[in-house]
């Protein structure tokens, strides 16, 4: 009884699978996928805040000294931020002047969507999250992610009528073209997959990176614009066997708090 | 009459719960806890304590809410969790019929072992025909060593849990079923 009741429900089940594959496919599956995704949105949107407000609101140290030595650290950043600041001010002030004598034509933006972040992936072991916006708001697999004024978070992978899914450069199936602002403009491949931190690798050995170097997309990818801020070099790896040099590089923006993002339509 | 809509309904409301707190562990957990798969790990007790194939069904369901939120192809996280179930029948029915915790603990890593060749496979076969990359690093594989170790261990102390309360799934009774 138990056997015939197990096949009945494996041939039902089964054929259900297939049905519902096919019907994916022709797009006639789209208004119950829409319906049972308003559902569950509110949930994910509602734990994916908690986890930046908890987040927000703590920060773990191992011991006295860690917590010192952070301290110090984030004393001296605010002063050379300090320092940042007034010099922005005297090039803002600059710049405005030489944009008025030059009759400065603003350059051209690229078109861009925002979006909320509802949440991450429920596939546990990806990094990527979800957004709110999608296929009608005329986002492409593929596109670039940024957040702030230009600082590359990751990519679309996937894109549903109303939601779709970016990897964010920290995961391991990531890769970026990217290119370092030193005096030889060296090229190499931003990856993923290292904690926090990203990785980037094939950099020329008799390229000279220094610490703090800044990191931008190449524009070598057809889809990805040149010119949008990765990350700093942190440290970087250079070994005489090895035939290119690897860079790590400290993100432009923490990924794991997103509220806002732009996804960049088009070059 | 009353019951059987009391009973569909309650089958109802678990299975969004299961979801829902699937979503909760996957948001706010730290990592590598958020890798704790608490959709396999119910699916996995419910099949200890009924094999008839009803957890097809509870896994249908939780198939197609987890496919909504993924990033791989529609079908692939749907009929890994399918065949994953009935392999793990197979593997509970012929092979690990002790029940012990360890045991339990041993056929969840197999199990949530065997979901994940499954997908990888899915997904290399569907990558393939939609010419879409998925690269096989070391890091993934430590992201699937990490879930299939705490979902293994979570499963078993759920099960510990559950089969003081649960008679059906107390090694001590099994025997005199």
């Amino acid at each position: 009884m138990r056997k015939s009741n197990l096949q009945k429900n494996t041939f039902a089940i089964g054929g259900i699978i297939i049905f519902l594959v096919f019907f994916n496919y022709l797009n006639w599956f789209d208004f119950g996928k829409n319906i049972l995704r308003k559902i569950f949105i509110p949930f994910i949107s509602q734990s994916g805040n908690f986890s930046v407000q908890i987040k927000d609101n703590y920060e773990f140290f191992k011991n006295r000294e860690q917590f010192f030595n952070a301290y110090r650290a984030a004393q001296l950043s605010l002063q050379k931020r300090d320092e940042n600041e007034a010099s922005l001010k005297l090039l803002t002030e600059e710049n405005a002047e030489l944009k008025r004598q030059l009759n400065f034509k603003e350059k051209t933006k690229y078109a861009s969507v925002l979006a909320a972040v509802i949440g991450n992936n429920l596939e546990g072991t990806e990094k990527t999250i979800i957004i709110d916006r999608g296929e009608k708001d005329g986002i492409k697999p593929g596109n670039p992610v940024v957040v702030d004024e230009g600082i590359l978070i990751g990519e679309v992978v996937k894109v549903e009528n109303d939601i779709s899914i970016v990897r964010l450069l920290s995961d391991n199936q990531s890769k970026v073209a990217a290119t370092i602002i030193n005096k030889e403009k060296s090229l190499g491949v931003v990856e993923g997959g290292y904690g926090l931190s990203v990785k980037m690798n094939f950099i020329p050995r008799n390229e000279a990176v220094q610490i703090g170097d800044l990191v931008v997309t190449s524009g070598l990818e057809s889809n990805i614009p040149r010119g949008l801020l990765i990350g700093k070099v942190a440290a970087i790896e250079n070994e005489a066997y090895q035939p290119f040099q690897q860079a790590i590089l400290t993100p432009s923006s923490d990924y794991s708090r997103f509220v806002y993002l732009s996804v960049i339509l088009g070059k | 009459m009353f019951k059987k809509i009391a009973s569909s309904f309650g089958k109802v409301a678990l299975i969004f719960a299961i979801f829902i707190a699937h979503i909760w562990i996957n948001n706010v957990f730290p990592y590598p806890f958020e890798h704790i798969n608490l959709i396999f790990a119910f699916l996995f007790l419910y099949l200890l304590a009924d094999d008839s194939g009803t957890v097809l069904w509870y896994g249908l369901f939780l198939g197609v809410f987890l496919e909504l939120f993924v990033s791989s192809t529609f079908g692939v996280t749907l009929l890994a969790l399918f065949f994953c179930l009935l392999s793990t029948r197979w593997l509970l029915t012929y092979f690990l019929t002790n029940r012990s915790f360890y045991i339990i603990a041993l056929a969840a890593a197999l199990s949530m072992f065997t979901y994940r060749i499954y997908f990888l496979g899915l997904n290399s076969f569907t990558n393939f025909f939609f010419k879409r990359n998925f690269l096989y690093t070391s890091r993934t594989a430590a992201d699937y060593a990490y879930e299939i170790a705490l979902t293994a261990l979570f499963t078993m102390l759920a099960y510990m849990l559950i089969s003081q309360i649960y008679k059906k799934l107390n090694p001590r009774y099994v025997g005199h079923v």
